[in-house]
């Protein structure tokens, strides 16, 4: 799906961008650089250590009776962040890096308990814990760090609009989180420089769990919360605003494929956005996951499809139970879906069949 | 041997930190990031089209039926319903018959396989046979034995092999009385996955590695469990005494399998992950229970967490055929 370095400099070497030299010391770069490369299921269990020191670190502050003084809390958990990223900022080994990211974490658990003490309000410690998100991923420089601050802000920020009884609280956040994840993702991205572009990549990826987190979330939420209409729920709102931002997706590759939108490929493709919008307008679920796998084939970006694949297979389990639709109305949805999604291969096969370089205009 | 380096896939983010240490003219590096991150070509659109819409629309349509079966519409006669299932079964076994051995055809007839399901739900509930659901699941597992051999399709085996997960979890809750056959549920689960995984690494058709990775990591993990209940809880207890000695040979015959049969990375980091994860637990034990370090307990817990964690970086940065 990628192109592979040595492919990407004969590519330059042909267009006279660049020389045998340059590819060997490509070579040489690469070579003393494979120390930072890490695949992804080393960097999920590195985090899932990191994540259950972070527990016992909680519950070790918490036998020393730390939260039984708010004010105590809050300073040391003030303190124990300051030094976290100071560590961090100085850190050459994995055990003091990753001590940084429990010890940080470990922090603003602290901060958010003391203020949730003080204050006696959830929607304040959600939307502290929330801002905390945000101000640790551009302050504390690790990609891991940056992740999992781009996950909680998700959940946080729907967690301070619900407890602030905001109407749509899900549909709201999961619309913030579209927009975010657009411009991380797609916007602007070769003119960006190095340090906003390694710092954004884990937060792009946070930001996708985060958003399938919230999905998640609210096809369980009547369940645990009852009631069919219940503002926890996602709902059209979100169904709506995905169905635009994946409409602007296509468009964008259109362009990049000198293809106009009132060309057939393109008003076929528009057409069939919309369609899809309008089957699963209650089930907004599904539309995501459908917009992820194609940003993630658009970024060429495996591990992007794989997390889309992941959750659509654990959106429709969870579906199966949610109680927001009867089983006869989610039926009529997957039925009618899944049939677009057949009828639109049919589409594809004939728009685009093999041979074809390029989008009939 | 050390991997060509040339080989990476040239990830914006690496091209990046190619073109800052490498001193890449900026018109050389915008070029070259340009070339990365464009959107695929057209036929590749095509492929990857092609591929989604079809695994999609059939995986939405099967829960479609899935959920339409299971409201029991009384609306709608028995006979009906058994022929709208019964039809979709013989339509999606002639579509593979016409299709395989292409994607299509398997992913065809993988719907068949599932259909079955749903039918012999019907069945239970339109005669209220009364049997145990684990029946249900073995029942159809067997049923459709012949199409997941006939479609050579991965993912059907690993629904296969998750049907005979979900019947043995079932016989072992419903049937079988509490007693050391019942705490071997865990070591059983382990022994199907670690056949499953020697029959597939044995054959030659199926190639995709995610399948035996998924086949390995619910197999460790059932281990796993029962190695941990054996430290933390039980030690006299048989069944899990059992489970522990599984536990370890399996990590090591997966670490000795994975670093010089068949290399396979992600086996082995699972292998070292799991020992890792068992020594924690171990470590707690003796920190909590032998110990009673109940207030320092987890500030020592987290040291080691991190303390394994970091060693088995250095492990895996070390690893010569990396």
């Amino acid at each position: 799906m990628r192109l592979t370095v040595d492919e990407l400099m004969t590519r330059l070497r042909s267009e006279g961008l660049g020389s045998d030299d340059d590819t060997r010391a490509v070579g040489d770069v690469l070579r003393a650089r494979a120390h930072d490369d890490m695949p992804v299921y080393l960097r999920a269990l590195v985090g899932l250590g990191a994540w259950v020191a972070t527990l016992l670190l909680i519950g070790f502050f918490y036998s020393l009776h730390l939260l039984d003084d708010k004010s105590s809390a809050l300073v040391f958990g003030i303190v124990l962040v300051v030094g976290a990223v100071w560590l961090r900022l100085g850190a050459r080994g994995d055990f003091w890096r990753n001590t940084a990211v429990a010890a940080s974490f470990a922090g603003q658990g602290l901060i958010v308990a003391a203020v949730d003490l003080l204050w006696r309000t959830n929607a304040t410690a959600f939307a502290v814990a929330a801002l905390l998100s945000v101000v640790m991923m551009v302050t504390m420089p690790d990609p891991l760090h940056r992740f999992v601050s781009a996950m909680i802000a998700v959940g946080t920020t729907a967690a301070t609009l619900t407890a602030l009884e905001v109407t749509h609280a899900l549909d709201v956040t999961a619309l913030l989180a579209v927009v975010v994840l657009a411009w991380t993702w797609r916007m602007d991205l070769i003119r960006r420089s190095d340090s906003v572009t390694e710092a954004l990549a884990p937060i792009g990826y946070g930001l996708a769990v985060g958003l399938f987190g919230i999905c998640l979330f609210g096809a369980f939420s009547s369940v645990l919360v009852g009631g069919r209409a219940h503002a926890a729920a996602l709902g059209a709102i979100t169904t709506d605003g995905v169905a635009l931002a994946l409409a602007a997706l296509v468009l964008v590759i259109l362009r990049e494929h000198d293809t106009t939108p009132s060309s057939v490929a393109g008003v076929a493709i528009l057409l069939v956005i919309a369609l899809f919008a309008v089957i699963t307008m209650d089930s907004p679920g599904i539309l995501i996951g459908v917009a992820m796998l194609l940003l993630g084939f658009d970024r060429r970006n495996v591990v992007l499809i794989e997390l889309a694949a992941a959750y659509l297979i654990v959106f429709g389990a969870a579906n199966y139970y949610s109680m927001d639709l009867t089983l006869l109305e989610k039926s009529g949805i997957l039925v009618g879906s899944g049939a677009l999604c057949l009828a639109a291969r049919l589409l594809v096969d004939r728009l685009l069949e093999p041979g074809k370089t390029a989008l009939p205009e | 041997m050390e991997a060509d380096p040339l080989s990476l896939p040239a990830t914006p983010r690496r091209v990046r930190e190619i073109a800052r240490v490498a001193q890449l003219p900026p018109h050389v590096r915008r070029r070259a990031l340009t070339i990365v991150d464009a959107t695929p070509d057209t036929p590749a659109w095509h492929r990857f089209l092609s591929r989604v819409l079809l695994l999609l629309g059939a995986g939405l349509v099967l829960s479609g039926v899935v959920c339409f079966v299971a409201y029991n519409w009384d609306r709608v006669g028995p006979f009906a319903k058994f022929g709208v299932i019964e039809l979709a079964i013989v339509i999606t076994t002639i579509v593979a018959w016409r299709k395989l051995p292409r994607l299509a055809g398997q992913v065809a007839l993988a719907a068949s396989a599932v259909f079955v399901g749903p039918l012999l739900a019907l069945y239970g509930q339109v005669y209220q046979t009364g049997a145990d659901p684990y029946g249900l699941f073995l029942g159809w597992l067997l049923l459709i034995l012949p199409w997941v051999i006939a479609a050579e399709f991965g993912p059907l085996w690993i629904f296969a092999l998750g049907l005979l997960d979900v019947s043995v979890m079932l016989y072992w809750g419903q049937v079988l009385e509490k007693g050391t056959l019942r705490d071997a549920l865990p070591v059983v689960i382990g022994g199907i996955h670690a056949l499953a995984l020697v029959a597939y690494e044995a054959q030659r058709t199926l190639t995709v590695r995610r399948t035996p990775h998924l086949i390995a990591i619910v197999g460790v993990v059932a281990l796993l469990i029962s190695a941990s209940i054996w430290v933390l809880d039980d030690a006299r207890n048989a069944a899990h005494t059992l489970g522990t000695v599984a536990f370890a040979a399996a990590i090591i015959v997966a670490f000795m399998f994975y670093r010089r049969v068949r290399p396979d990375r992600f086996m082995v980091t699972i292998a070292v992950a799991a020992a890792m994860a068992w020594f924690a637990i171990a470590i707690g034990r003796i920190v909590f229970e032998d110990l009673h370090l109940d207030i320092i307990g987890g500030f020592v817990m987290a040291v080691v967490v991190l303390g394994e964690v970091a060693l088995g970086l250095r492990w895996y940065r070390a690893s010569p055929e990396r």
